[in-house]
């Protein structure tokens, strides 16, 4: 039974392992960019291509049918690993499985209809398929190093579909991508070591959780655990790498990277942290990190001028209520009398709703930009607009249902900060309305020029999800047994939530009646570039790490795409960009006077700064003029015969000896 | 009949033997000279299977010959002689069947076996010495065994880099010996022995003791590469790549680490230095040299001296290992002696690899090498996510029981040391896999395959439209300018960039169309060499095994059949 | 590497081939300087430290030249009771040839053949050569019971090549290489089989028993003399001999009387 599970979660590995032996054996000739044929491949579509979209189906069924609680134990495999499919296991499992199900499928009729080779085509579902392979196989895992494993794969895979497009904004963003997972996964390594010290060195989470919550190093642990997985989740102030990684990446990347990979650091901390033991300092970093990052993001997204990057600011908003629960959570003292299942569950919900709506946004903003009939368009946009309005807790919404519940948690916060909580959050539904309202604005009246009519792949993916977040409620009331009044759904719950996006809705027809254009200076003085905190690192640096500023709609120019519409423009040779210049260092070996001039081969070159993927985030290291001293320094005392200085060390001893 | 005694000294004499028979072979005779190599290899092969199943039942195997009365040459297999003398016998093997490829058309071959051969017997002798004289005898041995190989292409290079390493070992040598011979005047003749045997000292000598530890790790220190001794390391790697591969990234440097790991259990025992206090400043020597290795391997451009960097700094996790008192931390430590080598030397192949078949010997020339290679690219990627400490790839499992270990000793700044090693290994490890993987080619392989032996210079085919550019990257190397002046800001294509410093070169270049991207090398004709492999057999099986045996050691890691399991087995008989 | 194989290396015009040109930088050369004072200095206050009289150790060598299995008690002190230092002795011979070796650069004429000598020195050393050879092997044999043994025999076979060199007998190759280096290495490789050979009877390394000693001490001393006498001659040529000779023209029939 165990090994159903597993071979339903392999599913994505086995087919990017057929992937790979496939060699490339579509050719090139005959189809034209832009053109965009539907199946272009015809009776010749691999069988990878053909089986990739399904490819997570086994993984929804095995959520959806296998016996709760199944476990499989594989003390060979790793350091001991244990995978069990619990509840906590099941509602991930179903929402990864479902948001990938529809982004495969989306992609499946993207992909050509924007015209991509099929070479770049099959690089992306490569990495594609080993996102979706590690995503899938770390939510069983019950035990830390299995669930490092598979999460690492997942993160590292992200990357290359990142930089599915390489052009220079978008290697830059790939770069603050991976500078910050490499910095999590690290910082996670110490927590989680740490973690097995204090459970005795068992590795399941299980015991580890037990052995934080007794244990004298608690906090420690916590800070290190909050931030490594922090970064993922998109935690003020680690969240840098979520708007410069979603307009880069193609959008049904963009969709799971939101929908589902960012949670995957909450299941960690729903996994190992200790629940009600009164952890106050990291529970309440937690807290106000989640406030901040809650309007924060919403303030810096309204000012952007990307879809994409407005919805990952929306993203790490969002993802801010899920630190602000989580932050109540540890904060609690389940010993005098706190509830914290209920918080549990909410968070379960929330993650649920957010992923499918995440999910369908960012698959709507690809679908905008196809032709559509004027009828499709309108439905696409009022689906959206119905999406934002979930997000913002409308009535009769999942959002309403997850949001409900968080009102449920917020005794928790105690005497002292409910209040305050209980203003906060109904605000910030207003910011979100209002975020979600500016991110309809920015969408595109017409299609682009060239690209044809969406694909039934991709409309009926979104349509699923759209209604995967309508179902919800009727699902939660249903099967999950919760009552109608703990999901708000009494009339006063209804008209209460229904007020902060009528309210949003307002603020912006004002705004756009009445003063337009001093809307649009005010946004324009105001605009946060995406990566906003990455920029005041750049300061220090010598080169910035993006460029300043994303050019706006009236500086476009044929030779930089549209930051959103990276994914649509045919690839070109101008995709190259430009290298990130930096002047060269100095030779760092200078030759000995007592050896033989050491040709070229041996002496480091002068360079440009170091190719690749961290240069413009850490200076190039032979670059300061004091750096370089040092370094020469060292040279010369590596070629100086250190052998002599043994031979004193050897009189020395011989004298210490007499 | 005590017949088990002989199998150490028969694991020697399996390739000494061969090594005296090559060494009388003619140029021609590869036939032969592959016969030995390889009998040799698959002899000891099966010795070390006999070996370990008699070690793990517990038998004790140990060959004694006095030399001098109150010398003993000792040779024993225990547990820990086992890890090491296994790890160099698998990768002996690899290493052979890698050199047998790489210099298929090299001069003195017969003299290079010869000495291969030997040094691979020294280094199964350190493996099984059963005592500090017979360890030194082998120490040094192999000092003597190795400089041939670091010399072998004769030109000044090589001999000024030999010429740096025998300065560097002799004189650690030199100070090892002292360091046995005053402590043998302290406490007569001493065995390996499991815990050490000093602990029953008195106290006043417990000062002496001290500076002998200091004298012994400093000898050995040199060959392990500590800072600040590990000076030659960068300079040996113009050895060929199976020399820089399977000795002074396995055999050399982990034999400087063993000797410190068993100068720490064996002769002192882990308690009794302790209590000396001598763990402490070795911590703190393994960790700079951690930090100072990977630091420096940042800034180097030239691949193979940023993996003898690389070297320097992972040996250590050796030294740390031992030097944090735990039993978790000695796995760690013992363990991460087979995965280094593993990752290692699957870096180091693929580095000949590169060189061999496409000239590249710089991190800057590597674009778009994962396209032309990818087998070996994807095999250096494992081993390099393995350095980085990605998981589940075996490097990731000694950090774990590292960093544990240091968490239990007390020690929780070694986690903050391996965490900063950890992201100054990707530091320097991610460009390269960022520029094999993504980065696109602007301009032709330096050389293509059958560049011919180094030191003589590289002719492009006459019709190659490389052959109109500037001169070829060997011929640059023959004549350095003197010193380039800082760049101003230039064009993103790399070939122009090379062509404006030579003096005299046409400036334009035939490349075919502008950042054309998947055109890899297929501008000189001669390029495409064998269209169903990308390198030849023999130099493309061994990164593959060791890159696979390193993604094995990981993931099956908790198995009975990994080398955590053997690392436990070592551990349960020092505490 | 090797310099006496293959064609002799070219050295480019204006190069140093002996290395010597380039001066070690000061920092070397100051602790160069140090540190052999220091040894020095040391070396001399150990010596100073010793005993002022001491019994030496004659009486003991009296007393085991039985068991030595020679009756000279010279003999026995050098290859049996100090037998080590007579083995480093032979290596530092053979290193100091091979010095000669590395230093001639495989060029292969050591040096023109000196002017060959007038008919009477010819005839002179054509009697006496043979006689040599009589006398080392007496020099050898003696060496058990009189002053003699490996050394003194291998100065005179020295002498004899050096007289055959002056007489212009013995060509610039006059042996294969094998050959020569076999016979170069004989000494040491005999003396250090025979120390393991001990060690194979249950002794220790280089204690010979009683039983064999005199046996063994004859081969060692007889693989000496012949080792040591060809060092000496290269040392005096200047290089190796070895080498197989050009094939030279058949005499034309004019040149018989």
């Amino acid at each position: 039974m165990g090994m159903l599970l597993v071979l339903a979660l392999f599913s994505p590995l086995a087919i990017l392992i057929r992937l790979l032996t496939s060699g490339d054996s579509t050719t090139e000739e005959g189809l034209e960019y832009g053109q965009g044929n539907r199946d272009r491949h015809g009776p010749n579509t691999p069988t990878w291509l053909a089986a990739a979209p399904w490819a997570p189906l086994p993984a929804l069924l095995a959520a959806l049918f296998l016996p709760e609680d199944l476990t499989l134990d594989l003390p060979w495999l790793f350091l001991g690993t244990l995978l069990r499919l619990d509840r906590t296991a099941r509602i991930f499992l179903a929402l990864t499985a479902t948001v990938w199900l529809a982004a495969g499928w989306y992609a499946r009729g993207y992909l050509p209809a924007t015209g991509e080779r099929p070479s770049e085509e099959r690089r992306f579902w490569g990495w594609f398929l080993a996102t979706m392979g590690g995503n899938l196989l770390l939510i069983p895992c019950q035990d830390m190093v299995s669930f490092t494993v598979f999460f690492t794969v997942m993160s590292l895979s992200a990357y290359g579909l990142v930089i599915h497009h390489p052009s220079a904004p978008n290697r830059a963003a790939g770069r603050a991508y991976l500078a910050l997972a490499i910095l999590g996964e690290v910082v996670a390594f110490a927590g989680l070591v740490w973690a097995c010290r204090l459970a005795q060195g068992e590795v399941t989470f299980a015991a580890a959780a037990t052995a934080l919550a007794a244990g004298p190093s608690r906090d420690a642990v916590l800070w290190l655990l909050i931030a490594g997985f922090g970064i993922k989740l998109g935690l003020v102030p680690l969240h840098v790498w979520l708007p410069l990684a979603h307009p880069a990446a193609p959008t049904p990347a963009s969709a799971v990277l939101s929908g589902v990979i960012i949670k995957t650091g909450l299941l960690l901390w729903l996994r190992l942290f200790p629940w009600g033991t009164g952890a106050l300092l990291p529970g309440s970093f937690l807290v106000l990190a989640g406030l901040t990052g809650t309007f924060g993001a919403a303030l810096a997204g309204l000012t952007q001028t990307n879809p994409k990057a407005l919805l990952a600011y929306s993203s790490v908003s969002q993802m801010g209520f899920v630190a602000l629960a989580a932050g109540l959570g540890l904060r609690a003292d389940a010993g005098s009398g706190a509830e914290i299942e209920p918080l549990l569950i909410c968070l379960g919900v929330f993650t649920v709703h957010h992923g499918l709506t995440k999910g369908a946004l960012f698959l709507g903003v690809g679908l905008t930009q196809t032709s559509l009939s004027p009828a499709c368009r309108r439905i696409v946009m009022g689906g959206l607009g119905l999406l934002g309005a979930s997000l913002a807790g409308c009535s009769l919404t999942s959002g309403q249902a997850a949001k409900a519940l968080l009102k449920g948690s917020l005794p928790l916060a105690g005497a002292a900060w409910q209040p305050t909580l209980e203003v906060l959050v109904p605000l910030s539904g207003v910011t979100t309305m209002l975020l979600l309202l500016r991110f309809l604005a920015l969408l595109p009246r017409e299609g682009k020029p060239g690209l044809p009519a969406a694909p039934l792949t991709m409309l009926v993916p979104w349509a699923g999800l759209l209604l995967g977040m309508f179902l919800l409620p009727v699902a939660l009331l249903g099967p999950g047994g919760f009552s109608p009044a703990t999901l708000g759904l009494t009339v006063g719950g209804l008209g209460k939530a229904a007020l902060p996006p009528l309210a949003a809705l307002a603020m912006a027809a004002v705004a756009r009646r009445v003063a337009p254009s001093i809307a649009e200076r005010l946004r324009a003085c105001l605009e946060v570039p995406p990566g906003d905190l990455l920029h005041l690192v750049g300061l220090f640096v010598a080169s910035p790490p993006v460029p300043a500023r994303p050019p706006t709609l009236a500086a476009a120019s044929s030779d930089v795409a549209l930051p959103f519409l990276n994914d649509l423009s045919p690839p070109s040779p101008a995709h190259k960009g430009v290298e990130p210049i930096a002047s060269c260092p100095l030779p760092t070996e200078t030759p000995q006077g007592s050896q033989p001039t050491l040709p070229l081969s041996e002496v480091s070159p002068p360079r440009c700064s170091i190719p690749g993927t961290l240069d413009p985030l850490l200076p190039s290291w032979g670059e300061r003029p004091v750096v370089e001293w040092v370094l020469a320094g060292i040279s010369r005392f590596e070629g100086f015969s250190t052998g002599l200085l043994l031979m004193v060390l050897l009189a020395a001893g011989l004298a210490f000896l007499l | 009949m005590n017949w088990y005694k002989w199998l150490p000294v028969l694991m020697i004499a399996s390739s000494a033997g061969p090594a005296i028979a090559i060494f009388f072979l003619a140029e021609e005779s590869h036939g032969w000279r592959t016969l030995w190599n390889m009998l040799g290899a698959v002899l000891k092969i099966v010795l070390m299977g006999v070996l370990f199943y008699e070690v793990h039942l517990g038998r004790e195997i140990a060959f004694h010959v006095p030399l001098m009365p109150g010398l003993t040459f000792k040779l024993h297999a225990d547990s820990l002689s086992l890890l090491f003398a296994g790890l160099s016998t698998v990768l002996w093997f690899l290493t052979t069947i890698y050199a047998i490829g790489y210099l298929e058309h090299s001069p003195h071959r017969s003299r290079f076996f010869g000495f291969f051969s030997l040094c691979v017997s020294t280094t199964i002798g350190i493996a099984m010495a059963g005592n500090l004289i017979t360890l030194l005898i082998f120490y040094e041995f192999l000092s003597l065994t190795t400089w041939p190989l670091v010399v072998h292409r004769g030109n000044p290079t090589s001999i000024a880099a030999g010429n740096r390493y025998l300065v560097y070992t002799l004189g650690g040598g030199a100070l090892l010996l002292l360091g046995v011979v005053w402590l043998q005047t302290l406490v007569g003749e001493i065995d390996f022995v499991a815990r050490g045997g000093l602990s029953a000292l008195e106290a006043g000598t417990h000062n002496d003791l001290r500076l002998i530890f200091t004298m012994l790790v400093l000898g050995f220190g040199v060959k392990a590469a500590l800072v600040p001794l590990h000076g030659w390391l960068p300079g040996a790697m113009v050895a060929p790549a199976p020399v820089s591969a399977l000795l002074h990234a396995v055999a050399v440097v982990k034999a400087g680490a063993f000797g410190i790991v068993r100068v720490v259990y064996d002769i002192f025992g882990i308690e009794f230095c302790e209590r000396l206090g001598v763990l402490e400043p070795l911590a703190g020597l393994a960790a700079l040299t951690i930090l100072f290795g990977s630091w420096r391997a940042l800034t180097q451009d030239d691949l193979k001296r940023r993996l003898a960097y690389s070297t320097v700094s992972q040996v250590s996790y050796i030294v740390l290992g031992a030097a944090v008192f735990g039993p978790k931390a000695t796995i760690g430590g013992i363990v991460h002696l087979v995965h280094q080598g593993l990752m290692k030397i699957t870096l180091f192949f693929c580095a000949g690899n590169f060189a061999e078949e496409l000239g590249l010997h710089r991190v800057s020339e590597l674009d778009g090498v994962g396209r032309r290679m990818p087998w070996t690219m994807a095999a250096f990627t494992v081993g390099a996510l393995g350095m980085i400490g990605v998981p589940p790839v075996a490097g990731f499992v000694s950090k774990w029981y590292l960093g544990w270990g240091a968490l239990e000793a007390g020690m929780p700044w070694v986690i903050a040391v391996l965490a900063l090693s950890s992201l100054l290994n990707a530091g320097y490890f991610l460009p390269i896999l960022y520029a094999g993987w993504f980065a696109e080619r602007t301009s032709p392989w330096p050389a293509t395959h059958g560049a011919p032996f180094p030191g003589t210079s590289i002719h492009f085919p006459p019709d190659s439209p490389a052959n109109m550019g500037g001169p070829s990257a060997t011929e640059t190397c023959a004549n350095p300018p003197a010193k380039l002046p800082r760049e101003p800001l230039m064009p993103p294509t790399r070939g122009k960039h090379r062509a404006s410093h030579e003096a005299g070169a046409p400036t334009a270049i035939v490349f075919g169309s502008e950042g054309s991207p998947s055109v890899p090398g297929g501008l000189s004709p001669a390029s495409t060499s064998t269209a169903a492999w990308e390198i030849s057999p023999l130099l493309l099986a061994p990164p593959l095994v060791t890159a696979g045996l390193s993604l094995l050691a990981g993931i099956f890691a908790g198995s009975s059949f990994s080398p955590l399991y053997w690392a436990r087995f070592i551990m349960m008989g020092e505490y | 590497m090797d310099p006496t194989r293959g064609a002799p290396r070219q050295i480019p015009p204006g190069a140093d081939p002996t290395g010597e040109g380039r001066a070690p930088s000061l920092l070397v050369r100051l602790l160069t300087g140090v540190g052999v004072t220091a040894f020095g200095v040391l070396l001399a206050w150990a010596i100073l430290s010793l005993p002022p009289t001491a019994p030496g150790l004659l009486h003991e060598v009296r007393e085991h030249l039985p068991r030595s299995g020679t009756k000279s008690m010279v003999t026995a002190v050098l290859i049996n009771f100090r037998g080590y230092d007579t083995l480093l002795e032979l290596t530092v011979l053979l290193i100091a040839v091979l010095g000669v070796f590395v230093i001639r650069q495989g060029s292969r004429v050591p040096e023109p053949p000196p002017m060959p000598l007038g008919p009477l020195a010819r005839e002179f050393i054509r009697v006496l050569a043979p006689f040599l050879v009589i006398f080392a092997g007496y020099l050898l044999w003696a060496g058990g019971e009189h002053p003699g043994g490996a050394f003194q025999a291998g100065a005179i076979l020295g002498a004899l090549g050096i007289l055959l060199r002056l007489g212009g007998a013995l060509p610039d190759r006059a042996w294969g290489v094998l050959t020569e280096r076999l016979v170069l290495t004989i000494g040491i490789f005999t003396f250090a089989a025979a120390g393991l050979a001990c060690l194979a009877w249950g002794e220790t390394f280089l204690t010979f028993p009683p039983a064999h000693a005199g046996a063994m001490i004859l081969l060692i001393e007889a693989t000496g003399t012949l080792a040591i006498g060809l060092i000496l001659v290269l040392l005096f040529v200047g290089g190796s001999l070895a080498g197989t000779p050009p094939a030279t023209p058949r005499p034309t029939p004019e040149a018989e009387p």
